[in-house]
């Protein structure tokens, strides 16, 4: 486990956690895990070992069974709005619902009270930053996997919130948006949490990892740590990330 | 046209919305005309593109032909063209038209409404001028459920398409393949509304959240947005009484 600086207060904050869906045995069963301003985690695990769960219990979608989550100090209440936490949802069309992308990345800033010019010039650099401008009246359902993608990005990334909580943000792009993405992730100032199945994603913009199995956190650490233990690794179903492999022999075909 | 973002939606909902009702309110022949030419004039000062108007008018007008085929053919009054067993009637003929006038005029300031009212504040806006906020998020969230049910639907039919349906045959081979597609549509439409509710309150919507809690709200109308809405009212007040008069 990572230790933490004790004088530095952290971002997310999560004590003995346990959640269960009813009827079902725990999905995440004392989950303890902190993360200071600033960090970029990744969260791996295997299909059901309950990421989009602990991320929607950060969110307070879902109410945990026991235990605690805060962010940046304030503990997190079921329902309650909180401008600090932006979520990035695994689909792109759970989150674009307005006519056009400049009202959808519109809508969280005005929620928190900004006017509509305000709200247009942030949305204009945003979209002239990742050189979308000409996206801007489009309807969102009308986009590339890519560009829904970071639109929804955009619209949460906009809010400035202070922890972003990414979930599976890389499926079903192509490599050029994928590049585009790890380049925006890694240039990122924000606290971030990323569940994702792409390891190699995770390693470019992730400098800790965690993995989570079985309701537990079975490895916490730097991500070339975990994700390099080839027996930690293949004994939670998953095969050591490529590019750790240590390149002997040439065998990759020229 | 800046005129129409500026005219605040607490005025712009009510002030069109009576005018359509006045519209809808018009019988007499001699004032239809208005109708259109009002209509008209909020679609251009409105700047919404006229493909928008008649990709969102496509589907009224099937139904008016419809109605307007029947009101001419089966109406009461003076045959003016015969052909076989086909009696067209003068009073269906008015009937008719008039109706489609006064359809197509209320439906075009209704497209005018929508689309130049940004959804971003609108719940709040409509919530401060009283109408339960269940109502309106229930409206709000309805139109995204539509379009979750209509594009599910595509696919599916696509897909059953693709595994060899052939469309057609007796009613109970119609049903065993629609009622359960009705199920999964309804099923998968309510889920994904509400993963699009969460992502909403995700944003703040609903929320009583401002960066600056000493940021008054802006109760403030434009003098254009004022001057819009006292038009609209105007209009609507004439053409009630025009018609009170002139009957």
């Amino acid at each position: 486990m990572i230790n933490s600086n004790p004088l530095e207060s952290t971002h997310i904050s999560i004590k003995n956690l346990t959640f269960l869906y009813p009827g079902q045995p725990p999905l995440l069963e004392g989950i303890n895990l902190e993360i200071m301003p600033g960090e970029k985690v990744g969260v791996i695990g295997p299909n059901g070992s309950g990421k989009t769960t602990l991320f929607l219990l950060l969110a307070g979608i879902l109410t945990p069974d026991s235990g605690s989550l805060s962010v940046l100090n304030s503990s997190v209440k079921t329902g309650s709005f909180n401008s600090n936490l932006g979520f990035v949802f695994q689909n792109p069309d759970d989150q674009l619902f307005c006519p056009t992308v400049r009202d959808d990345m519109a809508f969280g800033l005005i929620n928190l009270g900004y006017s509509r010019g305000e709200a247009d010039s942030i949305i204009n650099r945003y979209l002239a930053e990742i050189d979308m401008l000409d996206l801007a009246e489009r309807p969102p359902h009308n986009l590339s996997g890519g560009e829904k993608r970071m639109i929804s990005i955009g619209g949460v990334m906009i809010m400035n919130p202070a922890v972003v909580v990414l979930d599976e943000p890389e499926s079903s792009l192509d490599s050029r948006a994928r590049r585009q993405l790890i380049e925006f992730l890694i240039d990122s100032k924000e606290t971030l949490l990323v569940a994702s199945h792409d390891l190699e994603f995770l390693l470019e913009t992730c400098s800790r990892t965690v993995l989570l199995n079985n309701g537990v956190i079975c490895a916490d650490g730097a991500s070339r740590t975990v994700m390099g233990d080839e027996s930690l690794m293949n004994s939670h179903g998953f095969e050591k990330p490529h590019s750790l492999v240590p390149h002997v022999e040439q065998h990759h075909k020229l | 046209m800046k005129v129409f973002e500026n005219w605040d939606t607490t005025l712009k909902i009510p002030s069109l919305f009576l005018l359509m009702m006045s519209m809808a309110f018009i019988r007499d022949q001699h004032l239809m005309f208005l109708l259109p030419c009002a209509a008209a004039v909020l679609f251009i000062a409105s700047g919404v593109r006229l493909e928008l108007l008649l990709s969102r008018l496509r589907a009224p007008v099937f139904f008016l032909l419809a109605v307007s085929t029947f009101l001419i053919l089966f109406s009461e009054g003076e045959i003016f063209y015969k052909a076989g067993p086909f009696a067209l009637k003068s009073k269906g003929f008015i009937l008719a038209m008039n109706t489609c006038t006064r359809v197509l005029s209320v439906i075009t300031i209704g497209i005018v409404m929508v689309n130049t009212t940004p959804l971003s504040g609108l719940s709040v806006k409509l919530k401060r001028m009283l109408i339960p906020s269940i109502l309106v998020d229930i409206g709000i969230m309805t139109g995204r459920y539509i379009m979750v049910i209509g594009e599910d639907y595509r696919k599916m039919k696509n897909a059953r398409k693709l595994r060899g349906y052939v469309p057609g045959g007796s009613i109970s081979k119609r049903f065993r393949v629609i009622v359960p597609a009705a199920a999964t549509l309804l099923i998968r439409g309510f889920q994904q509304s509400e993963m699009v509710f969460h992502a909403m309150h995700m944003r703040g919507y609903g929320s009583d959240f401002t960066r600056n809690k000493n940021r008054s709200v802006d109760n403030g109308f434009s003098a254009s947005g004022m001057i819009m809405f006292l038009l609209t009212v105007t209009l609507s007040v004439i053409l009630v009484i025009l018609e009170i008069t002139i009957d």
